[in-house]
């Protein structure tokens, strides 16, 4: 549905995204994934039809987007990072006007915001003013009004930031929802706030995609083996000798030690779980938890996304 | 509706529905009566062709504060609040955008601007003014508002807040009125052109005294249409940088 060729956007002589090429097909979820600062929110506004492209092409069908701007405008809704409201309006007041705006026709418009409301659940707030929403549901409200005109393409520039646990979950519902009747585009900096919600993510990387796939793909790609959370009962120099002693273990490191209780880290080439349960519990060690860190597989992707001169100054901090 | 009367709609919205404009408002018209009271009606007999003459020369010092006030919010403001980006990204054109803000703030304009009408009517109650005299003065009154209007358009469309817009407007402005100054100290035929850029003084004066001259229409018209013009043109220039 969506083709994007050769990329190019420079702010003066600063190169913002350089030679981006990727496609997207329709009804799909595709994540940007990069720190502050990669270029996600250029592309996204490009795509957006908010900024022009230095250079490149992108194409929705055959239609190359710079060739009829306003119509390209009517298929695509965005919804920026932080939701652009107009304090004085109500909810009605705003999809309305924005419906209006869009070029929903009179007859349609109620139906519309309505249906909008109901899907992102803010049918309740219809009569409230936007100054007295609270964050999450000013998202809510953000991703509404990106729907009123039922465009094809909808852009979502960190639609998870700033919300709670709780709001995080139920706006994943919401984007895999979206993706039944529309293609989604959406960005982020954290992973664990996109994923399993996308089919494809793009890492990107100072203006470059740095890897592309599926999260379990990129998984896959860039982390070697497994690592392991192990949390134990037992001395601290028997546990060491225990686990200098399995040569599955490619390395281990003690990261706390309470009383008699230790934490450490391992990492080796193969999933080598079930058969540590057995021999911990065989060793005598009181077993507590084993588990993949969570953070793990975000450690490669920061790792990933950080680019050389970002781990060049960790290194002389550390 | 079109989207061009769509955002008319809300544009006049947000002059009516924020304390702003009824502030604007208010000052206008205390400063107008003022002024008719202290300086156009004066002490002893007068004219009044003469009362309605200065009642339209002190006007046009209020629209034109009026008009940088009104204009300096118009792209400003959205762009400090981030709600431009919903107009950016609506399928709607630079010149529409541009155009409907101007629009509704010189229709609000324009509404301040006939609030002061019972002043003159006084006058035609009590002496003996043309119709021709009033309307061509306030006509004089809407094109120096509509001119200042577009400046301030475009002053917004480039500022990144609302003072900006309000210092390089009152530049432009102050500029245009001083216009005359400069003509006098530089020489033919850069004189002359200088001369007819003045805002107030070449152009504006004969609608004060119920004249009206093809050539100062046009005049006020054409920096109406020009300072829109860069204001699209800003504005569509912002989406390359």
């Amino acid at each position: 549905m969506i083709r994007v060729d050769g990329l190019v956007k420079y702010y003066g002589s600063h190169r913002a995204v350089s030679n981006l090429n990727f496609s997207v097909e329709a009804n799909q979820v595709v994540g940007l994934l990069g720190l502050n600062g990669a270029g996600k929110t250029t592309i996204l506004r490009i795509l957006a039809g908010d900024l022009e492209a230095s250079a490149g092409s992108i194409y929705v069908g055959d239609q190359a987007i710079n060739k009829d701007p306003i119509a390209h405008r009517k298929q695509v809704g965005f919804l920026p990072e932080r939701v652009p409201l107009y304090p004085q309006m109500t909810v009605r007041e705003y999809l309305e006007f924005l419906g209006r705006l869009r070029g929903v026709t009179a007859a349609e418009l109620g139906a519309r915001v309505l249906s909008c409301c109901e899907r992102v659940g803010i049918r309740d707030h219809l009569d409230t003013q936007l100054g007295a929403l609270s964050h999450g549901y000013g998202k809510r409200l953000g991703i509404a009004s990106t729907l009123v005109h039922n465009p094809k393409l909808i852009i979502l520039d960190e639609p998870i930031s700033g919300l709670d646990p709780k709001q995080i979950i139920g706006m994943r519902a919401l984007v895999q929802d979206l993706s039944r009747d529309h293609t989604v585009i959406l960005s982020s900096h954290i992973l664990r706030e996109i994923s399993r919600t996308c089919d494809q993510i793009l890492v990107i990387r100072e203006g470059e995609i740095a890897a592309a796939g599926t999260e379990d793909e990129l998984s896959k790609r860039f982390t070697s083996g497994q690592r392991l959370r192990l949390t134990l009962r037992g001395e601290e120099s028997l546990v060491r000798d225990f686990l200098s002693s399995r040569p599955e273990l490619s390395s281990f490191e003690i990261l706390e030690v309470e009383g008699e209780t230790l934490t450490a880290e391992l990492e080796s080439e193969d999933d080598i779980a079930e058969e540590l349960v057995v021999e911990i519990v065989k060793a005598g060690f009181g077993l507590r938890a084993l588990q993949s860190p969570s953070d793990a597989l975000e450690a490669t992707f920061m790792e990933l996304t950080a680019g050389p001169d970002e781990n060049h100054d960790e290194e002389a901090e550390l | 509706m079109s989207a061009f009367f769509v955002l008319l709609r809300r544009e006049l919205q947000a002059f009516l529905r924020t304390p702003t404009g009824f502030v604007i408002a208010a000052i206008v018209l205390l400063i107008d009566g003022l002024l008719f009271n202290s300086f156009a009606l004066g002490v002893g007999k007068r004219l009044s062709a003469d009362v309605i003459r200065d009642f339209f020369y002190f006007s046009s010092g209020t629209t034109i504060i009026a008009a940088i006030l009104l204009s300096m919010k118009l792209f400003a403001e959205e762009r400090q609040t981030g709600t431009l980006v919903l107009l950016r990204t609506s399928p709607i054109s630079e010149g529409q955008v541009v155009l409907a803000k101007y629009a509704a703030a010189l229709i609000y304009l324009g509404f301040i601007t006939l609030l002061t009408l019972p002043m003159p009517l006084l006058v035609m109650v009590h002496g003996k003014i043309s119709i021709g005299h009033l309307c061509a003065g306030y006509l004089g009154l809407f094109l120096l508002g509509s001119a200042c209007v577009a400046i301030g358009t475009f002053s917004s469309a480039i500022a990144e807040n609302q003072m900006v817009a309000a210092i390089v407007s009152t530049a432009i402005i102050v500029f245009l009125l001083m216009a005359w100054m400069l003509a006098r100290v530089t020489e033919p035929p850069l004189s002359d052109f200088i001369a007819h850029l003045a805002l107030f003084d070449k152009h504006y004066q004969p609608f004060m005294r119920g004249m009206l001259h093809s050539r100062d229409l046009v005049y006020y018209l054409s920096l109406t249409y020009f300072f829109l013009l860069l204001a699209t043109h800003s504005s569509r220039l912002r989406r390359w940088s």
